[in-house]
């Protein structure tokens, strides 16, 4: 049974396009096209805005929450060109760095997993993707990768840190290896792996028929393949896996839904899948013991059998 | 949930402004915030129109173990759910069966307990919807309870010989107690035969096997005397019990004396013993087992499996449970123009027909939690029920349930730590869980930090401990509670950030000239050895120590060890130095003349690379030059003079 517990109404002057909860699930922050960022406290279903974020000249389309072992540090991106990580510092939160060199809008930003340590990647509609770290000290350092995706890159997502295969035989430990995955509006997923210090591309995975419009690297729960979902302007939920051995991806229709897809999430462990998008629904997915993708709730919009009963109950 | 065949469950959300589109974003468990809009609109792609109310909503499932009353059954079974895995761990096969059947009755007691509560709550509850819902959960409850002690009689406890209908008897009188509680009423009476439900409950108690119930009503009635009463009452004292099956009499034997007793019956009944009487023959028509009184007494047996029950007791009281399901379809026929086939009889359908993964699938699809599947598919695996399935499936079904039932209890504020056990008893996908878990548990304070940290320490989740270690040292540290900093990244042996805080603790004395948590300080021990900023503070404070004992001597040739061990950073050696000039100055002569050189070295190494010396320091290198030059001479002098002697 699905139910709404509570709602929190974030008063943006303007469409959200993310919300993004912090490690715990104390935090949430939600970005906006009336170019602000708010957090709100969350616990225990408490929802008080802690604090607004101002600093972007444009909407705001993604922020991630990078881990709490950093200290409390937040970034975002937007139509203005612009990545900003955001810090706390005693309840306070202040810009921490300003990386401004994309020629155009930045659709999507990810901080990397936090073994790698502080780390982030963002995609741009100038179809390059970067990839920023900090030793800690202040200094921030990037490395671009060009010509990604042709017409635009609208989503990135880090690969786990360690790598499957990493668990099965320990003489191939791949645990370092920084992998991402990239969808763009040339219809293609890439995964990139760096090595020696470079970014290459190692993957290009062909499937949808129209813009990519997020990709999501599922969480590893040991075995040793690899999952990833990409979804797209062609209405399709595409589902790729890697055996972990092999270079091969394969590709499985999760379905076809009756709009545009754009959002995909996977739960902590990966075990659920939730899609979202024009339809107006969000749709939770799971794969059963017999390898079959199923729908297993669905939230949406409209006059439906369960109502919301605390509507306007906002606090 | 998953394996469902049916239609999902849909939440709908009634806000015109998440017609542009919804998104959602995960927190820890069954639990997401849903919100309106898109992602990022691309460069040519058309602006929506401007929408007013943003509102996310926070969605969660499943949410049912989070009812208050719950914990306690959460709890509970929990223990039963350990103890029977520490019991698998040391004996299997035989011995391990008595533990197995021992908590499948536990877990039925706990089930029972909570409904027993429930029912209190619904019955003081006056809100009507708040009731209403008690009440469905109740429904629910019974529901379980009823599957559960089939499949305990079927799959768990298996009778000896496979003779089902004692055990199944006892299962009906659980749950149809109407009989049981009229009978009650009814002894009461001044004049029982009077009742107007005397004789339905007769019927009643005779379809539940319940012979010396119906013996003591017959017994008050007030022709108990006659003939025809006497008869019956001689019959129902001769039933053959299924008890005797356990002492020792063999099926044939007990087969054979049914078959004489229900010979009997039939005669009595044929010669017109009870013709006077039209109940009493109705009672005989049920001992012989004819097929038009149990008809007759569909609103009596109330469900078709009571009547299976009932009509078999007295038509084949020695059938075997796989036998069962042969004579099921005749009683579903009685009640087919009644209701539809519910979930519960699909379930128990699937029971008799011993399909387990059916009942398990329905089931998981029927309850709002997953406590009942998790719970008893972990029995039937170790009673070795599953092992057939095993391929079909190519995993493992009892973890598959574990896994969900542990993540529902993973986003409640307490229940969290259940979870963490059940995620231990996955062997194949359990300490991944846990380790995606334990990053996402809110660390709200101290206790809980350390109490995750046991957690992954227990466990060897060294990623996850040193995290946590991590997260707490920064917290302390942005709010400058650098002991408490300390104290966990010396947890986690975090050497960059030990040597962080180490820095901090000298900057912080070269401010104020004293140390702030000296207990921590003073008990480093060992662990000061992590970091050489880390030892040189250690050794450092030891110098105030030696040197408040006023054991000089060894102060000075300490501090002396600290500069020529290159230990302490070179910003601190003015204070260092600084700290020598007492001792130069003292009464006895400390430093040795070589000793002197070197601190002189030192002092001339700092001059040379820090140029821009602030004056107040500099007038106290110019005082510590002049000391040394005091001491050396002291020095030769004494040295001078003690070879001499």
């Amino acid at each position: 049974m699905v139910s709404v517990i509570n709602s929190v109404d974030t008063a943006h002057e303007d469409m959200i396009h993310d919300a993004q909860l912090d490690y715990y699930g104390t935090k949430l922050a939600t970005c906006s096209s009336d170019r602000t960022i708010k957090i709100f406290d969350v616990k225990s279903g408490q929802q008080t805005l802690v604090s607004e974020l101002r600093g972007h000249d444009g909407p705001v389309w993604q922020l991630a929450w990078a881990h709490p072992m950093f200290g409390n540090l937040l970034a975002s991106c937007g139509y203005d060109k612009k990545v900003i990580v955001w810090k706390e510092t005693n309840g306070t939160w202040g810009k921490l760095y300003e990386y401004p060199n994309h020629d155009s809008s930045v659709n999507s930003v990810q901080f990397a997993p936090h073994e790698f340590g502080l780390i982030l990647a963002c995609g741009s509609s100038d179809g390059s993707i970067s990839i920023i770290s900090s030793a800690g000290d202040g200094a921030w350092d990037a490395k671009k990768i060009n010509n990604a995706h042709s017409i635009g890159c609208n989503a990135v997502s880090w690969a786990p840190s360690i790598s499957p295969g990493a668990l099965l035989d320990q003489s191939v430990r791949q645990q370092g290896v920084k992998r991402i995955a990239t969808g763009g509006c040339d219809n293609l997923v890439k995964i990139w792996r760096e090595e020696e210090g470079q970014w290459k591309e190692d993957q290009k995975l062909e499937g949808h028929s129209d813009w990519v419009r997020d990709v999501a690297w599922a969480p590893s729960i040991g075995l040793p393949k690899s999952i990833l979902a990409s979804c797209s302007q062609d209405f399709r939920v595409l589902i790729w896996t890697n055996d972990g051995t092999s270079n091969d991806w394969t590709s499985k229709t999760l379905n076809k839904f009756n709009d545009v897809v754009w959002h995909l999430s996977w739960s902590i462990t990966g075990n659920i899948l939730a899609v979202s998008g024009g339809d107006n629904k969000v749709s939770l997915w799971k794969e059963t013991l017999e390898g079959q993708w199923v729908c297993i709730s669905d939230v949406t919009k409209g006059q439906g059998q369960v109502t919301e009963s605390q509507k306007g109950s906002s606090s | 949930m998953a394996e469902r065949e049916r239609e999902p469950h849909f939440c709908a959300i009634n806000d015109p402004s998440c017609s542009q589109g919804l998104q959602a974003v995960w927190g820890c468990g069954n639990q997401f915030f849903v919100f309106p809009g898109k992602k990022a609109i691309l460069l040519n792609e058309r602006r929506p129109l401007l929408m007013k109310e943003e509102t996310i909503r926070e969605v969660k499932w499943d949410m049912d173990l989070h009812r208050p009353v719950l914990r306690k059954l959460v709890n509970e079974s929990h223990n039963v759910f350990t103890c029977l895995q520490e019991q698998a761990k040391k004996t299997s096969g035989a011995a391990l069966h008595p533990h197995i059947i021992r908590s499948s009755k536990q877990y039925r007691a706990s089930l029972k307990a909570y409904s027993l509560e429930l029912k209190i709550l619904a019955d003081s509850t006056i809100d009507e919807e708040q009731k209403q819902d008690f009440l469905d959960h109740l429904q629910l409850l019974e529901m379980a309870e009823l599957i559960w002690g089939l499949c305990e009689i079927l799959f768990i406890d298996s009778p000896a010989g496979g003779l089902v209908i004692a055990p199944l008897l006892e299962w009906l009188r659980f749950h149809f107690q109407t009989g049981e509680q009229m009978f009650l009423e009814i002894i009461r009476e001044e004049q029982p035969e009077h009742h107007p439900l005397y004789w339905d409950t007769i019927y009643r108690l005779v379809l539940q096997g319940q012979a010396e119930h119906v013996r003591r009503l017959l017994s008050l009635h007030s022709s108990k005397h006659s003939k025809a009463f006497s008869s019956m009452d001689e019959l129902l004292k001769k039933m053959p019990q299924h008890t005797q099956l356990f002492r020792g009499h063999s099926i044939a034997e007990f087969d054979m004396k049914w078959r004489h007793w229900r010979d009997e019956c039939e005669r009595r009944l044929e010669e017109g013993e009870f013709s006077s009487y039209g109940n009493l023959e109705t009672i005989g028509k049920i001992l012989t087992g004819n097929d038009e009184v149990f008809s007759e007494f569909r609103d009596l047996c109330e469900t078709w499996y009571h009547m299976l029950v009932s009509k078999l007791l007295y038509q084949n009281p020695t059938i075997k449970g796989f036998d069962l399901q042969y004579h099921i379809q005749v009683c579903l026929d009685e009640y087919r123009s009644n209701t539809r086939i519910g979930e519960l009889d699909n379930i128990l359908l699937s029971a008799l027909e011993y399909d387990i993964h059916q009942v398990i699938k329905d089931s998981s699809a029927v309850f709002s939690n997953w406590w009942f599947v998790a719970h008893l598919t972990d029995l039937l695996q170790h009673c070795g029920q599953l092992d057939s399935h095993k391929l079909q499936f190519g995993s493992n079904l009892r973890e598959f349930l574990l896994l969900e039932y542990a993540t529902s209890l993973m986003s409640h504020k307490s229940l969290w730590i259940v979870g963490v056990s059940y995620l231990d008893h996955c062997p194949e996908f359990g300490r991944k869980y846990l380790e995606h878990f334990m990053e996402n548990i809110s660390i709200d304070s101290e206790k809980k930090a350390q109490k995750l940290l046991h957690i992954c320490q227990e466990r060897n989740l060294a990623e996850q401990a040193k995290s946590i270690c991590k997260v707490m040292g920064r917290r302390h540290m942005q709010h400058k509670r650098l002991g408490a900093a300390l104290t966990w990244f010396l947890k986690s042996k975090d050497v960059a950030l030990s040597t962080v805080i180490a820095e901090r603790f000298l900057f912080e004395y070269s401010e104020k000239g004293s140390f702030s948590n000296l207990d921590l300080i003073d008990n480093l021990g060992p662990s000061m050895l992590l970091s050489n900023r880390l030892t040189f503070l250690g050794k450092y404070r030891e110098f105030h120590k030696l040197y408040e004992e006023k054991e000089f001597q060894a102060a000075g040739q300490l501090l002396l060890s600290l500069l020529q061990a290159k230990l302490a950073p070179k910003q601190f050696w003015v204070t260092l130095l600084v700290d020598a000039i007492p001792l130069l100055e003292a009464q006895e002569v400390i430093f040795s003349s070589a000793q002197t050189f070197d601190l002189m070295h030192c002092l001339e190494e700092l001059m040379r690379e820090f140029k821009d010396i602030d004056v107040r320091e500099k007038e106290k290198l110019a005082l510590l030059r002049l000391a040394l030059t005091r001491n050396l001479s002291r020095a030769i002098v004494t040295e001078g003079t003690v070879r001499r002697t």
